[in-house]
């Protein structure tokens, strides 16, 4: 069988292993950092005060949209209303120090119309980091015929996703089977690599009603663009949404998330997350409580942080650089990779060389070098013309690049100068 | 917070590896067999050329980036490969005072003008090669060949422009041709070791297959087409792909980063239009180089070129 795919792009660096690393789980620390914001739109509102006791599974903030809950029970000992969040924004956030009980809040039976325990537990759809109940709602809204649940991990083969499929596979089968109950589309697909279908066929008992897509393992196929087209054939223009398609892609986490907190009645407070440890350069899957800063990880594994250069949350070709190993960790992380500082790349303001490896690679099907030269000298009504809005971002060019030019930088510097060019013009 | 800094830059934060230098590399070790082999065939003429290029190249090159303040960076081994590149058009036997003038065009004509190497809208020693063409016709048409009769000193290109296709084969068979043992200049006069170091380039991925692929195919359809319609007039196409310098154009020439072009779609026009104007040239022109010119005509096309796309994801 052809494996379904896209030309341009990256092979994924092999794996080692011949199937994902069962998840390890991180105890919490004494302390946890619980920003409210940990999701694209309005951050949530604080329900709690300085000093105030709180118990696993209580909210700590609300929004219309989604819910902080606390991950341990304890005391809330600080609200910092200028916390700066991953993509620089500001916005509150509790510091809780754990009272090493595990006391936790009574779930209300009556709570049982799934909408409402999705906000209650604030889940989020891991990867676009949208809560799930906007994204449900919408999704309902344009009818889902074809529902897509993401398996794919970004980077590495065995990642996080391929390892609830393989060690919690009736949970996420659950979830999956809940997503279904919601949308009640005609088809559901579930992508996986390659490599992890025969792990599937041995582990999991999958229902007649999804169809397992092998894919092969590329980047960037976990992105929603290449996933829906390698799934169903059809490309849409990214101003719009594949709902337009009546196409609607979910996590295989959030599923996974879902059949945890409405069968197993749990709070939304953990992270399965894969972690690059850093000494053996070695991947490992963990699940973390929520808001575990980012140096107690680094404990947890046994590394000294001296060693760490660099923090890059998300993957290596996509992720954002923290500033400080007090970061915790979020609902929008799905992988944490440290880098040795003999590891680290550095760009150069070189000319193109006009090689077109770039071109090659991206598979987007744009001209990265164009897009980047273009915004670099401020002449970015041209980079709009060679479609810089359809650029996912995903790195490929840049890492190709045989003069190290910082394309996705400059691409993203070209984005938001138009950005505010046509705002401006509204005006 | 903590004593210690991380660092934070924007994504990717990994790279392939991949570098100029790297490319520039493998482009050298490519055309290594090829000088070796001129070495061996014509003499330390060629060596003495190559190494007078490689040298007055590189020196032109610190002197310009020096005088107007830039960056040195003949580090990126670039213009050691342009050296090599041009030496291997020459006539063994040029003066060295000729050399020296086609190397300074190269490096100042070629590229540093325009900024540098990458900003160069032709290929650098085509420019030098055709200024020296134009201004040292004699000297640039003095071939030897050992161990002959000097009556037959004359490319095989040549026997065919001014004696027609019927007397080739009189003077060269396929196999002199392949293994190269014509008179020429160092990178015409064996295809096979320029095949050896083509092949090797696309096996390192250095060069992308569709420009010289499309190339070959262009010169090997055209002339094909024109040997089928008329037998005896026009040259055969296997004496098109081996003979004046058509290997060395597919490979090294026509695949110049900064002058070909970029898209999957213009790289495979490049090639067969070169490739069509190569046979042209030839056939009807009165120079017998017909490969040099018309991968520089053809760099003037890439900016054309580069404007076939391709379709953008959703459009």
């Amino acid at each position: 069988m052809r494996l379904r795919s896209f030309s341009e792009g990256l092979l994924l660096p092999r794996s080692s292993r011949s199937e994902p690393q069962p998840f390890e789980h991180v105890p919490a620390p004494e302390t946890l950092f619980l920003p409210l914001k940990q999701h694209q739109g309005a951050g949530c509102r604080p329900l709690l005060k300085k000093e105030e006791t709180v118990q696993r599974g209580q909210a700590l903030g609300q929004s219309s949209e989604t819910t902080i809950q606390s991950p341990v029970t304890g005391q809330v000992v600080e609200v910092d209303k200028e916390f700066r969040n991953l993509y620089g924004t500001l916005t509150t956030s509790l510091t809780i120090t754990a009272s090493g009980e595990m006391e936790q809040t009574k779930q209300s039976p009556a709570e049982s119309a799934i909408m409402d325990r999705i906000l209650h537990c604030g889940v989020i759809d891991s990867g676009s980091a949208q809560p799930l109940l906007r994204k449900l709602s919408k999704s309902q809204e344009c009818g889902v015929r074809t529902l897509i649940i993401n398996g794919l991990d970004e980077f590495f083969i065995f990642g996080s996703r391929a390892a609830l499929l393989v060690h919690y596979p009736e949970q996420t089968m659950e979830g999956i089977q809940i997503l279904q109950h919601i949308l009640q589309p005609e088809v559901t697909y579930l992508a996986v690599y390659e490599q992890s279908l025969p792990l599937l066929r041995e582990h999991a008992a999958i229902p007649d009603s999804v169809s397992t897509i092998p894919l092969r393992a590329k980047h960037p196929q976990h992105k929603e663009p290449l996933l829906v087209s390698a799934l169903t054939g059809q490309e849409y223009p990214l101003e719009s949404s594949p709902l337009e398609l009546g196409i609607a892609s979910f996590s295989l986490e959030t599923a996974s998330t879902l059949a945890r907190i409405i069968q197993q009645n749990q709070p939304n407070t953990e992270k399965p997350l894969t972690v690059l440890d850093p000494e053996p350069e070695d991947q490992r899957n963990l699940i973390v409580p929520l808001g575990t800063p980012i140096k107690h990880l680094l404990q947890y594994l046994g590394r000294n942080s001296e060693s760490v250069a660099k923090v890059i949350v998300g993957g290596p070709l996509t992720g954002t650089a923290l500033s400080s190993l007090d970061y915790p960790v979020t609902k929008e992380m799905d992988q944490i990779h440290f880098q040795k500082a003999r590891d680290q790349i550095r760009f150069s303001s070189e000319v193109c060389i006009k090689c077109g490896y770039c071109v090659e690679v991206c598979p987007m099907r744009l001209m990265p070098f164009l897009l980047s030269g273009y915004s670099s000298t401020g002449l970015v009504d041209m980079a709009a013309n060679y479609d810089i809005f359809t650029c996912i971002e995903c790195g490929c060019c840049a890492y190709v690049c045989p003069v190290n030019i910082p394309l996705v930088q400059w691409i993203q510097v070209g984005k938001s100068r138009l950005s505010t060019h046509i705002r401006n013009e509204a005006v | 917070m903590s004593e210690f800094k991380l660092t934070v830059s924007p994504s990717p934060h990994v790279h392939s590896g991949n570098s100029l230098t790297r490319m520039m590399r493998d482009f050298i070790i490519a055309l290594l067999p090829a000088t070796i082999y001129g070495v061996y065939f014509f003499g330390m003429d060629v060596l003495r050329c190559v190494l007078i290029a490689i040298v007055s190249a590189v020196v032109w090159e610190a002197l310009s980036q020096w005088l107007s303040g830039r960056k040195l960076e003949i580090g990126n081994l670039n213009t050691v490969f342009s050296g090599l590149l041009l030496a291997l058009l020459l006539p063994p036997s040029l003066p060295w005072w000729t050399i020296l003038i086609g190397t300074l065009l190269m490096v100042l004509l070629g590229k540093e003008i325009y900024g540098g190497y990458g900003s160069n809208p032709f290929n650098c020693v085509l420019i030098a090669w055709v200024a020296l063409q134009l201004s040292y016709p004699d000297y640039m048409a003095q071939w030897i060949l050992p161990m002959a009769d000097p009556a037959t000193t004359s490319t095989p290109m040549e026997v065919f422009a001014s004696q027609g296709s019927a007397f080739i084969g009189e003077y060269f068979s396929y196999t002199d041709l392949f293994l190269g043992r014509t008179a020429g200049f160092t990178g015409q006069v064996s295809a096979l070791m320029l095949l050896i170091g083509g092949s090797y380039l696309l096996w390192r991925k250095t060069i992308n297959w569709r420009i010289p692929i499309s190339y070959l195919a262009g010169v090997f359809f055209f002339a094909g087409i024109f040997w089928l319609l008329g037998t005896g007039l026009y040259a055969d196409p296997v004496f098109h792909l081996l003979a004046g310098g058509t290997m060395i154009s597919a490979f090294f020439l026509a695949t110049d980063l900064p002058s070909s072009p970029t898209t999957p779609q213009g790289m495979i026009l490049f090639g067969l239009g070169a490739g069509i104007l190569t046979v042209t040239i030839r056939t009807w022109g009165a120079w017998t180089f017909g490969a040099f010119y018309a991968v520089l005509i053809f760099n003037m096309f890439t900016p054309f070129l580069d404007k076939i796309t391709p379709e953008v994801y959703g459009r």
